[in-house]
């Protein structure tokens, strides 16, 4: 990766109940990552909004629908939408996921596992170059949290990931909470995953909670980090040179204080700290 | 190409529970008119049902949930029993690719199916009708991108009428509302039900019937809700851009609650301010 990515350092996804929170506490939050499907079609207004907030953090966009693992071209519309959005608020970077979310058919709505095969390797890394070629911005990858495998694979997870970002030259942005629940739900040590992918090319790392339901981990954004999850980010941060720190919640918010505290512990970690 | 025939084969068996069904009984019928490699159908065969199951059920889930971000007092009001129509709406309103605004169409589909369940009587609560109609006219008036360009458009205009403009001055203009601008009636006073659902409390209210107009504050975030009388919903919905102004007034004229016993001229009077309130709001424009 030629890019120069600045370190942005720990910060926290936006999201409309904690906004007056997040503007009472700047000072303790180094970046906002925004969810771009939730701007791309939105009024001018809230695009006004959002830029003004831009002018007290950086900004970067995050986006769920550019089903990379699809077996089809991006759509050029959302493409155009997600590229310019991060254009105006001067992203450092954004991010998708390797997953798809589409097919020609129906729009599933969730981020569902991909066949990890040769020509599903193929199909992401042709549909990453569409990506890439419309902007030199840098584009990270996200691995996901999956609810079912999909047999016959002829490859890992961790060797699928680690080919698509060698392969498309990206970034990743390292779900740790998501790697830590595949761990739990399949069984499989987070740390040895860890070896087998590129660590050099971690740029972001998202952490955040979730719940067990009828037997299985869920990735709920929704509770907060557990000490597992806080773990892995330990060896992550010492492993790799991440440049933000992201804190995902989405619901069953407590005091923001709690809140102030995971990424003040997050802050420890990303200087070295425990 | 198989690979593209493998995930549109996938994709449909997520969120169809029949095709799922199906497909664990048989899979090989399924697989007609698929065209998958060897290989795919026995990776498709080999998938774990319970899995799948507990993903497809966690798909309803969410479009659920994204659906009712527009409706939070109407999720207060009535989850339980909106949660046992999970699976039919899923049903009856399947996901349709459609990547432009995919949360929108799922609060309008929602939206479509609870006013269907309520007219049905499927819900209970007797406030449901009322504040589902008050959050549909916030959010869709407060979120739209076509009303946010309608009320500044609105504004643009009226900025060109001076702001004690004569009747004679509309007369033969057309009043128009946008798509930024609703009125509803209610059978409870919603203002006051709104703020009780807000404080998660559920009152005993006795009917009330109350006139709201909505909409949307030009070039800024926010609808503006205010109550008004019978007489105003009744000119604010005549102003449908396709009659002049004495049109608008001759239809109002047998209107009861204008109190103006029939007089023209009392009529023009008493609507004057409304159409110069309506107007200051960026509610209606005149067109000519």
């Amino acid at each position: 990766m030629k890019h120069l990515t600045p370190r942005l350092g720990v910060g926290l996804g936006l999201r409309a109940p904690l906004y007056s929170d997040i503007m009472d506490n700047k000072p303790s939050i180094d970046f906002l990552e925004i969810v771009a499907d939730q701007y791309i079609y939105a009024t001018p207004e809230k695009i006004e909004l959002l830029l003004e907030t831009g002018k007290h953090f950086p900004l970067i966009t995050h986006s769920i629908s550019l089903s990379l693992g699809t077996d089809s071209p991006v759509d050029e519309d959302y493409l155009r939408r997600t590229l310019d959005l991060a254009e105006r608020v001067d992203a450092c970077w954004f991010s998708d996921h390797i997953c798809y979310v589409k097919t020609s058919e129906v729009d599933i709505g969730q981020l569902t596992p991909l066949w990890f095969t040769e020509e599903s390797l193929e199909v992401v890394c042709r549909n990453v170059n569409q990506v890439k070629a419309k902007t030199n911005r840098l584009f990270l990858l996200e691995n996901i949290t999956y609810y079912f495998p999909i047999p016959l694979n002829e490859m890992t997870e961790a060797e699928f990931i680690g080919r698509v970002l060698e392969k498309t030259d990206c970034g990743m942005l390292l779900d740790v909470n998501n790697l830590y629940i595949n761990s739990v739900n399949y069984g499989y040590d987070p740390y040895e995953f860890l070896k087998s992918i590129p660590l050099d090319r971690v740029v972001q790392v998202h952490i955040a909670g979730g719940v067990r339901v009828r037997g299985i981990n869920v990735d709920t954004h929704g509770a907060a980090v557990p000490k597992e999850v806080w773990d892995i980010l330990r060896y992550v941060a010492a492993n790799s040179p991440v440049k933000g720190i992201l804190l995902e919640r989405d619901s069953n918010f407590p005091a923001f204080q709690e809140l102030l505290d995971e990424l003040n512990y997050a802050r420890q970690i990303l200087n070295g700290g425990n | 190409m198989s690979l593209f025939k493998m995930q549109s084969l996938l994709g449909r068996i997520l969120i169809d529970d029949q095709l799922r069904n199906a497909f664990f009984k048989d899979p090989e019928r399924v697989f007609d008119g698929y065209e998958l490699t060897h290989r795919e159908m026995e990776s498709l065969r080999k998938l774990d049902a319970d899995r799948l199951n507990f993903y497809a059920s966690g798909l309803k889930r969410r479009r659920i949930d994204i659906a009712l971000k527009a409706f939070p007092l109407t999720k207060f009001l009535a989850s339980d029993e909106i949660n046992q129509f999970v699976a039919t709406y899923c049903q009856e309103f399947p996901p349709t690719l459609d990547s432009a605004a995919h949360a929108l169409r799922e609060h309008i589909g929602f939206y479509q199916f609870l006013v269907r369940l309520i007219a049905d009587g499927k819900l209970r609560s007797k406030y449901l009708a009322d504040i589902l109609e008050y959050e549909k006219n916030l959010f869709f008036i407060g979120n739209g991108v076509e009303a946010s360009r309608s009320a500044s458009e609105f504004a643009r205009a009226n900025r060109m009428l001076p702001d004690d403009f004569t009747m004679e001055l509309i007369w033969n203009l057309k009043p128009t509302r946008g798509a930024h601008a609703e009125a509803s009636s209610f059978t409870y006073d919603v203002i006051e039900l709104a703020s009780y659902l807000s404080g998660r409390e559920v009152p005993d209210l006795a009917p009330k019937t109350t006139y709201l107009l909505f909409s949307k504050i030009p070039d800024a975030l926010g609808v503006r809700t205010s109550k008004i009388n019978k007489a105003t919903l009744d000119l604010v919905s005549l102003c449908d851009g396709a009659r002049t102004t004495g049109a608008v007034l001759s239809k109002l004229a047998g209107a009861n609650d204008l109190e103006t016993g029939g007089d023209g001229a009392k009529l023009a009077a008493a609507c004057l301010p409304i159409f110069r309130q309506l107007c200051k709001f960026a509610v209606i424009t005149f067109k000519p």
